[in-house]
């Protein structure tokens, strides 16, 4: 049977009863569930359900209290990160686990460095043509010798999913499980997509676990999606046979509809007031331009944007940190001259 | 990486970080063409090959003090270990020979190696570590010698640095730039080189991977020390004595010369080349602020105040519109 | 480790400072009856005031979880401002010393905030560019002061017949007992050397009250170091030097973390007692300054693990 041959069973991963709490809090709560080779799963849930913290035992970066793992039908217990690493399982964090003042290249094989060495001395025209093999294979157009400092969050990214594969080869690892923690949270949208199509071309090299808070992502990029709630595993959708709509009452236990936001009991504008705040013009020397906007009373303005967009700077100076360098603040008709976080509080 | 900066600076023409990053070679010009015209002898050939030599037991120690900067530590004892390293050595081979030349490095070396495990293993900030062990230092030097120098009255050894293997050129020079090229080795091409710099810029991550943080900081002062102790070599061959008060001066320059030559003071960033920058740039001050006939004192004064402002320099890119903690 | 443990070890930690100093007292005064004799110990209160008075500055600028290196070269400047005006002056060069102090406190509290510079580094520069200009003002030799109304300041008493030079430690310490304990900025000291994040985003001016602090600071030690014009009848250049290891050793042996946030002016007293009774005590035994130096460096190590018992582990130390 197929099954007994390593590297080619279909089960790659299995989870049985893992539990994990926190001081207070139960974090997770008997999660069972198998992964197949070359899976793209995805977690959903809201805050708190419990995706980070499954993530973070997978990947060895905590233990779990109670519960068992397999990896290719053998126990998996990992102590740490590295060794869930040579194991063949990698994590892509939210805050980014690359080392911006070294190349490319030395990322790709940092800490695993021993087959280039030579008495303590590194061969660096093979780490370098190494590193472009992978770079090539995955399709970036990536100088290994460059300082990863240089390239964008997006393209970091991708190089710490390469990393994974790096690794698992350098371990002979046929199939790297890879788990990605909400990577598509800071990306603007043209490189959103671009990652949920990378992600979908390189599942048939490896098996990827992907967290994210939008749904539409999870539906697109995986074939089974798990739902966690209050730290338990409440039910498995098939993107191709579900909609969207039927996972909300799993996440959140009720139906999403329009009562959520209370349209009924909105008020209506009333364009005669005086707006509570003014902000005319304001620009901050490299951060944002001209931006002008008007608040009144009662009203909740949301600011958005995508990363970059400068929508925090903006924030940060209405509430003080900083000055603007030209425009004007206007409170309840009076302009504010000097922004601090004590005159901002105080208004 | 010096052509990196330069085509940069002209493909992304004048934005402020890469101006930051061509000062020092600026700075350098400008100080070599300021002298030389100010007083025309700096430029000769001779008054070059005094900055030189003097310049090399300088470059060995503040070579080995950007291991520590690099990991964004310092070490504040360079200048007492310098002293101690060579007194030790020179008050059990006061005739100089292979015996007092390793007995220095294994000094320094050994110095190195406490300030790193002190800094590791009490946990407390390398400054305070590095403050305390340079007074222990010095008290060292002065303890065995009671203040006095040990003078090394032995051709031999003052050949080292004072003989020319080729004609013109000081042995000194040609020693430290040997030892330097094998630090700029190890710094560029072993993985504890890498290492140490990748600490410097994000020691989370890099703990993450499994590497033992603390086992590469304490290398950093290892090297450091190691330096040290060759440089005390150098410069005992040198003077002809092992100097048993160095004062602070040698731990100023050190700093200025490593902080003005771009190694950032947060760690993570610079190297030994930039460090070599600075060493030119501050022993052509040194050097023709007193030919210009300006005394020691009024170079402290500039030197600390381009102290401040190189390292203001380099916080600048951390302060841009941003909140900062400002112990 | 858990609350309760930290909490006993933290309490512990403190009776070390005061166990050395009955220590020291029992090994000296067995080994130098004359050590225990009523003129030591005065000649031990008239050393302890200059350290004790720019420990009390130092004590708020480490609570703020900032350092003065500089503080050594600071009391040299004073000493030579406060000696300089003294022929014109009188006692009154006391205040100019005391400014002259402000103004270097200014400086440095400007540099770390506005420039950002950590103060480890910032203070180094400045102690070379002070002593520099020490050197430069005095070209080279010391002042030697005659004003008889400068000198009396050290010598003299204007409260009921007890030295100045115990009465003015005294007011100096309660006043800062008063600024740290009593009173809004000393809450904000304390809340800017535990988590100087939450300070900033609270609203309070970190920056000012920074400055300020320094400033305080620098006026303390300008005081400190034209008592030490007055106490030697001169103002030299590198004079101060001598005072800033045992200073930090004071503040650090009195309980205050390198990153601030905790201990007090209380505990600084009893560091001061301790270091100047180890430092009258090695002067018995007739030890080079070199040694005294080791001996001092040795107490900063240990004055800084003991006073880091008990802390969170969460700050990285580089």
């Amino acid at each position: 049977m197929d099954e007994n041959i390593k590297g080619n069973n279909k089960i790659l991963f299995e989870i049985k009863g893992i539990e994990r709490s926190y001081p207070g809090v139960q974090a997770l709560k008997d999660v069972t569930f198998n992964i197949n080779r070359n899976d793209v799963i995805g977690f959903a849930g809201e805050n708190g359900a419990g995706k980070s913290t499954l993530l973070k035992l997978i990947a060895g970066v905590e233990s779990p209290d109670k519960g068992e793992m397999f990896l290719e039908g053998k126990k998996y217990a990992p102590q740490s990160f590295r060794e869930a690493n040579t194991l063949g399982v990698s994590m892509v964090f939210q805050e980014q686990n690359l080392v911006q003042s070294l190349t490319v290249y030395e990322n790709l094989f940092l800490s695993h460095e021993k087959r280039f060495q030579v008495a303590g001395t590194l061969k660096k025209r093979q780490m370098i043509s190494e590193a472009k093999r992978y770079l090539e294979s995955f399709g970036l157009d990536i100088d290994p010798r460059k300082e990863v400092s240089r390239y964008s969050f997006h393209e970091r990214q991708m190089l710490e999913i390469i990393r994974a594969f790096v690794i698992a080869d350098m371990y002979k690892i046929k199939t790297p499980l890879i788990l990605l923690d909400e990577p598509t949270a800071a990306l603007p949208e043209k490189e959103r997509e671009i990652l949920l199509d990378r992600i979908k071309s390189f599942s048939n090299k490896a098996t990827f676990i992907f967290v994210s808070h939008r749904l539409s992502e999870l539906m697109n990029a995986c074939n089974r999606i798990l739902i966690l709630k209050d730290g338990q595993l409440v039910g498995e959708v098939d993107p191709e046979v579900s909609e969207e709509r039927e996972i909300h009452p799993l996440m959140v236990g009720r139906e999403l509809s329009a009562d959520t936001y209370r349209v009924e009991d909105q008020k209506e504008f009333n364009g005669d007031e005086d707006p509570v705040l003014r902000v005319r013009n304001l620009s901050k020397k490299g951060l944002y331009d001209s931006v002008s906007l008007e608040v009144r009373r009662g009203e909740i303005l949301g600011i958005g944007g995508l990363i970059g967009s400068g929508k925090k700077f903006l924030g940060e100076t209405l509430f003080g940190v900083g000055e603007p360098t030209e425009g004007e603040i206007i409170i309840d008709g009076h302009s504010v001259p000097k922004t601090t976080i004590r005159n901002m509080t105080q208004l | 990486m010096r052509n990196l900066a330069l085509k940069n600076l002209l493909k992304k023409g004048l934005k402020t970080e890469n101006l930051i990053e061509v000062l020092p070679y600026l700075l350098l010009v400008g100080i070599f063409v300021f002298f030389a015209i100010s007083y025309p002898p700096f430029a000769r050939i001779r008054n070059i090959t005094g900055i030189l030599t003097v310049s090399s037991v300088f470059l060995l120690v503040a070579a080995g003090e950007t291991f520590p900067i690099l990991m964004g530590s310092i070490d504040l004892s360079v200048g007492a270990m310098l002293s101690s390293s060579a007194i030790v050595a020179a008050y059990f081979f006061p005739q100089g020979g292979l015996g007092m030349i390793v007995l220095a490095i294994v000094v320094g070396f050994l110095s190195g190696l406490v300030n790193g495990l002190l800094v590791v293993l009490l946990k407390l900030p390398s400054f305070i570590v590095t403050l305390a062990m340079m007074y222990v230092y010095v008290g060292i030097a002065t303890g065995l010698t009671n203040g006095y120098n040990i003078s090394i009255r032995n051709r031999d050894f003052a050949w080292i640095s004072t003989g020319q293997m080729i004609e013109g050129i000081p042995n000194v020079i040609i020693w430290s730039l040997i030892v330097f090229a094998v630090f700029v080795f190890i710094s560029r091409k072993t993985v504890v080189g890498r290492y140490i710099l990748a600490i410097g810029s994000n020691e989370e991550s890099v703990k993450k991977m499994g590497i033992n943080t603390n086992k590469y900081r304490i290398i950093a002062f290892m090297f450091s020390g190691l330096l040290v102790g060759i440089a005390s070599v150098l410069l005992s061959s040198y003077l002809g004595m092992a100097p048993s008060r160095l004062g602070d001066k040698y731990l100023f320059n050190t700093l200025i010369a490593v902080v003005v030559g771009g190694t950032s003071i947060m760690g993570g960033s610079g190297g030994l080349m930039k460090t070599l920058i600075g060493v030119l740039l501050i022993s052509m001050f040194d050097n023709g602020m007193s030919l210009i006939g300006s005394t020691s004192n009024v170079q402290n004064i500039a030197k600390g105040i381009l102290l401040i402002a190189a390292i203001s320099l380099v916080m600048l890119p951390h302060r841009r519109g941003r909140l900062l903690l400002t112990k | 480790m858990d609350n309760q443990n930290r909490k006993l070890k933290f309490s512990l930690s403190k009776l070390w400072t005061p166990l050395l100093l009955v220590v020291l007292f029992l090994i000296f005064g067995l080994q130098y009856p004359t050590f225990l004799s009523v003129k030591n110990f005065n000649n031990l209160l008239v050393q302890m005031a200059i350290l004790l008075i720019a420990s009390m500055g130092m004590s708020m600028v480490v609570l703020m979880g900032s350092i003065d290196v500089s503080v050594g070269a600071t009391i040299t400047i004073t000493a030579v401002a406060s000696a300089m005006v003294s022929s014109a002056l009188g006692g009154a060069s006391i205040i100019v010393g005391m400014i002259v102090g402000a103004l270097v406190g200014l400086i440095n509290g400007l540099l770390a905030t506005f420039l950002k510079i950590p103060t480890f580094l910032s203070t180094i520069a400045m102690m070379g560019i002070l002593n520099g200009t020490a050197v430069l003002i005095l070209k080279g030799s010391p002042y030697n002061v005659h004003s008889e109304s400068f000198l009396a300041v050290a010598r003299g008493s204007f409260l009921g017949g007890i030295s100045n030079l115990i009465t003015i430690p005294i007011i100096v310490v309660l006043i800062t007992i008063i600024i740290t304990k009593k009173t809004v900025l000393g809450r904000m000291i304390y809340a800017i050397g535990n988590n100087e994040y939450v300070c900033q985003y609270s609203g309070i001016s970190v920056v000012k009250i920074q400055t300020f602090v320094f400033m305080i600071h620098g006026s303390l030690v300008g005081l400190a170091g034209a008592l030490d014009a007055s106490m030697l009848e001169a103002a030299c250049p590198y004079c101060g030097d001598t005072y800033t290891l045992p200073i930090i050793a004071i503040v650090v042996m009195g309980g205050i973390p390198l990153s601030g946030g905790r201990g007090g002016p209380i505990g600084t007293v009893l560091g001061a007692m301790l270091v100047t009774v180890l430092i009258s005590g090695l002067n018995f035994m007739g030890v080079t300054p070199e040694f005294r130096n080791v001996a001092m460096g040795a107490l900063i190590i240990a004055g800084a693990l003991m006073s880091n018992v008990g802390r969170p582990k969460i700050i990285t130390v580089k």
